[in-house]
């Protein structure tokens, strides 16, 4: 029932901004903009090249909304967009030049002290090693894990069967495992009780 | 070692809850067993719970507005109208003045000065309120005016508006409706009919009109008889005639007559003073096109069959079936015409009247009131009721009278079957 408000809701959104209404326009960038413009961040060297990319991504769903058919839910169709977005710019981009998140974990400095201070040491370990991962297993960890996209939009928006979504994460997480060497359990025994609550 | 190869790949999502029940209740199983796995989906839980941010992402208000304005200023904006539907107004615009145009152009001297006369009439009816004004449609090629009046018996002293024939005395009108249609022949059409040299001119005009009178007499039989003569006198004759009386003894009468044309209005106003006129209704339909068409498709016919039979009498004897087939239809075809072209010529020659007569309702007994008047209806009613009361008993007699045949045996079987019964018993103890 939820799904069909929520895709019945989307065609709304898509009817009013098809037709220019500017309400649509700001519901819109209230509901994506944060995402798109998370999403751009882990694809640009910089914050104002992740705003500019975040605007040309905005900016490019808001010109080809007609062409939204409503085959897949909406979410997954920004997200399919963005990426390819994304894809192109890091493209554009100089092969030298590394995404912010990975500058943020290469040089944490640059975010100032306070942002440090909050983010764990282990934070800063796994985010070097999502930076040491290939494009495929990054982009499926990225939007699982950061964005939320559960395996079958993942897998709707990155064109792949959800087996390989599966295979794809269980890797890359392998890969987190190995780079962290050891480090994630540690002595925390609250979160090991938590996890082991969960399994 | 097997099955923990085998649940690897399952245990990110085994964490992340993807799993259908069967599986998730096999890995499940396998984690209860492997402690290896279960560190690892432990480490992979702990992972997830460090990569995923604490909240969603938020854009910073001045980001929101700057994305905002972009991304209105970029939108496509509302649909446009396809060129089509625009060609299609436009068109309908075009279509639509020219209508305009030629609607002043060509009506100038008839319809609208039938309408000015007609509305001018209703208007100088003294107390007489208009309901609907005069409108001007082009239903089709001919052109046609029809006026309808409908009055009210209970109406105050206002006057029809007679169409140049007078009032209609001892009418009261009180609601008056008229409906004023002229179509206009189309631009085409009389360009058309310029360029031919303007034989429809010579014909005269063709106008076929009929009208509908309902009156209220006392007395329907005698003024049937007086219509149908006065319909004589005018050279005219009655087509149908038929007499109604209705439970509560009110005659209607309904008549259908025939009258020359010219006779038309004075015979309708002679009949409308026969009586209380209810309703009124004219129309007249110009059949000018029609009757032109009808002549002209005769004459081509005719020079057909004057070819075809042409065609016969050379070939003679060795002429086609076909040709045959060809000559007789265009016989039956000119023979259709002639008797079309008669008949359009006789209703421009004839106008038709439907006649009404009806009596007034008979008056409904006068209602009394009052104490005395109530008891009186009470006791009416109680009687009444008792009446039915008895009336049921009576019936309820003879119903049992009736199926006493059936039931008396049946009661007698009935009782010498208890007493053999008791008997029995008794013999029994």
């Amino acid at each position: 029932m939820a799904g069909i408000i929520q895709q019945y809701q989307e065609r709304r959104l898509v009817q009013r901004m098809a037709l220019g209404d500017r309400r649509a326009f700001e519901d819109f960038v209230d509901k994506y903009g944060g995402p798109v413009h998370r999403l751009a961040r882990s694809h640009a060297r910089s914050e104002a090249d992740a705003e500019d990319l975040t605007q040309e991504i905005l900016v490019e769903i808001s010109r080809s909304i007609g062409s939204f058919r409503g085959a897949s839910s909406l979410t997954t169709w920004v997200y399919r967009v963005a990426l390819n977005h994304c894809l192109k710019h890091q493209q554009r981009r100089r092969p030298d030049t590394a995404p912010l998140d990975a500058v943020t974990t290469a040089a944490p400095e640059e975010h100032g002290p306070a942002r440090c201070a909050e983010r764990s040491e282990l934070g800063i370990r796994i985010d070097s090693a999502l930076a040491g991962l290939s494009e495929d297993h990054r982009t499926v960890v990225l939007l699982h894990e950061m964005h939320g996209l559960t395996y079958a939009e993942c897998a709707e928006t990155l064109g792949i069967p959800i087996g390989t979504v599966k295979s794809r994460l269980s890797n890359a997480f392998r890969r987190l495992r190995t780079a962290l060497g050891g480090y994630v359990l540690g002595d925390d025994s609250d979160l090991a009780g938590a996890v082991t609550e969960t399994l | 070692m097997r099955d923990c190869d085998r649940m690897r790949d399952e245990l990110k999502a085994y964490v992340d809850r993807e799993l259908s029940p069967i599986r998730r209740w096999s890995v499940a199983r396998h984690l209860a067993t492997c402690d290896a796995c279960r560190a690892e989906a432990k480490e992979m839980a702990q992972i997830t719970e460090e990569i995923r941010p604490d909240e969603t992402e938020t854009l910073d208000p001045a980001l929101r507005t700057r994305f905002i304005e972009e991304v209105s200023a970029a939108a496509p904006g509302p649909p446009q109208q396809s060129t089509v539907r625009m060609r299609n107004w436009a068109l309908a615009g075009v279509l639509l003045l020219s209508f305009g145009i030629f609607s002043t152009r060509f009506m100038g001297g008839t319809a609208s000065n039938k309408l000015n006369t007609v509305a001018g009439n209703v208007a100088s009816s003294d107390g007489g309120v208009e309901v609907a004004s005069g409108s001007v449609s082009a239903p089709d090629d001919n052109e046609s005016y029809t006026q309808t009046y409908t009055t009210s018996p209970s109406a105050s002293n206002a006057t029809l508006p007679p169409g140049g024939s007078g009032g209609y005395p001892g009418a009261d009108h009180k609601d008056v409706v008229k409906i004023v249609k002229v179509p206009v022949t189309p631009p085409a059409r009389m360009a058309a009919k310029a360029a031919s040299g303007g034989d429809d001119e010579d014909l005269g005009r063709k106008v076929h009109k009929s009208a509908s009178l309902t009156l209220q007499v006392a007395d329907p039989e005698a003024r049937s008889e007086q219509i149908e003569e006065m319909v004589k006198a005018a050279g005219g004759f009655m087509t149908n005639s038929s007499l109604v009386t209705d439970p509560e003894g009110v005659k209607t009468a309904e008549l259908t007559v025939k009258v020359p044309l010219p006779q038309f209005e004075e015979s309708l106003a002679q009949i409308a003073k026969l009586g209380n006129v209810q309703a009124k209704n004219v129309t007249g339909e110009d059949i000018t096109q029609k009757v032109s068409d009808a002549d002209q498709r005769a004459n081509v016919l005719e020079q057909d069959m004057a070819e075809a039979l042409n065609q016969l009498k050379k070939k003679g004897s060795k002429a086609s079936w076909d040709l045959q087939e060809d000559a007789r239809d265009l016989r039956i075809q000119l023979a259709q015409s002639r008797a079309r072209l008669r008949i359009l010529k006789s209703l421009a020659e004839l106008s038709e009247i439907d006649i009404t007569l009806s009596q007034p309702a008979k008056s409904a007994p006068p209602v009394q009131t009052g104490f005395v008047a109530e008891m009186g209806a009470n006791g009416r009613g109680a009687v009444k009721s008792a009446l039915g009361a008895v009336e049921t008993l009576v019936a309820f007699i003879l119903w049992i009278l009736a199926y006493a045949p059936l039931w008396i045996p049946a009661f007698l079987v009935g009782r010498w079957a208890w007493k053999k019964y008791q008997k029995s018993a008794v013999n029994a103890t």
